[in-house]
């Protein structure tokens, strides 16, 4: 289960309104490479990934990105808490402000819904550990370009923390990937699924065997 | 002992040096770890930051510390994570555990509350995305 803090883990303090920046981060909420995205996609591969560490790994990062999505979502409200539909009107903010007035909702900069098919659980640990590797490059790359066209520091601010985040998210996964190659034959690291040829999982030494 | 093999990924693990930033520089950064901390070049100025505790009301201060430990041991759990046999990295993260059971008290009492486990109700004090966690 999860139970939630009344805090957010990077402070988040907004003064300007800014509809148009808001229309920009709200991409790292809904967007392919956002952070709702990412929750999702560590949280569904952890039930079938067969060594214990690396779930709980999935877990944590999981959970982590869930405290990242409320971080991205305090910005956007801030930035337009107090909008006026005129702002609305010559902002960029219009076409959103028509279905959602100043509501919460998951979608990427160019207006697309949020989409489960932007990330993937394969069902195989290598499969979803690269996976993993490249989502963390992917958000990281967003957070580049938010930080280039960004100039107000309140904003900034959060945004370098996250892009952080996902440098040593990557670095995670990438130690994750060894814990998963120890427990497999170095000769072929592709001879079975280990998520689902479990038999041959369970019994490294057959399987180890079988390979020489 | 790591080695590369071909047709698959492969990432040094991090060695523990012991050498993390202060707390409350490691939250600006984003890592407690100096080595993992890469700042991108439009971005460059913050990654020495400090909060200026000047100007803070004492609630803001203590809940800087709060979120200063708080993600201290997120980012140290991560690490155990990967690294569960790395001893110095556990005892630290039973300090930074009982330092922020401490500081969480503290607040729930003074203030209001932050988890389930402090009392008080949840209707006291802001929402957190109205810009109360500085």
């Amino acid at each position: 289960m999860w139970s939630y803090e009344k805090r957010l883990q990077y402070p988040v303090k907004i003064k300007e309104t800014n509809p148009k920046i808001a229309q920009l981060i709200i991409s790292q909420y809904g967007g392919p490479d956002g952070e709702l995205s990412a929750s999702m996609r560590y949280l569904a591969q952890r039930y079938s990934m067969p060594v214990k560490s690396v779930s709980g790994l999935l877990t944590d990062i999981g959970t982590e990105e869930l405290a990242h999505m409320e971080i991205i979502c305090a910005m956007v409200y801030q930035l337009t808490k107090n909008v006026t539909a005129e702002d609305a009107k010559t902002a960029g903010f219009d076409a959103y402000y028509i279905d959602h007035t100043k509501g919460l909702w998951p979608q990427a900069a160019a207006g697309i819904p949020f989409n489960s098919c932007e990330f993937q659980s394969k069902g195989d640990a290598f499969a979803d550990l690269t996976e993993n590797l490249a989502a963390e490059q992917k958000a990281r790359t967003v957070y580049d370009n938010l930080l280039r066209v960004i100039q107000e520091p309140d904003v900034r601010e959060p945004l370098q923390f996250l892009r952080t985040r996902e440098i040593v998210h990557f670095q995670r996964f990438g130690e994750a990937m060894e814990k998963v190659k120890e427990k497999l034959d170095s000769k072929n690291f592709y001879y079975f699924n280990p998520e689902f040829d479990t038999a041959f999982f369970k019994n490294e030494g057959a399987s180890k065997a079988a390979l020489i | 002992m790591q080695t590369e093999h071909l047709a698959m990924a492969s990432v040094p693990v991090q060695a523990w040096t012991g050498n993390c930033f202060e707390w409350e520089q490691a939250l600006r950064v984003g890592t407690i770890f100096p080595e993992l901390n890469l700042p991108f070049f439009a971005a460059e100025q913050f990654c020495c930051g400090k909060t200026d505790e000047t100007g803070m009301t004492d609630r803001e201060a203590l809940m800087n510390q709060i979120s200063c430990v708080s993600f201290a041991l997120d980012d140290l759990r991560l690490f155990l994570d990967t690294h569960p046999e790395q001893q110095e990295a556990h005892n630290l993260r039973e300090q930074l555990v009982m330092k922020r059971k401490e500081l969480l008290k503290n607040y729930a009492e003074n203030y209001y509350p932050l988890t389930r486990d402090c009392a008080g109700p949840w209707t006291k004090g802001p929402a957190p995305w109205e810009g109360a966690c500085c």
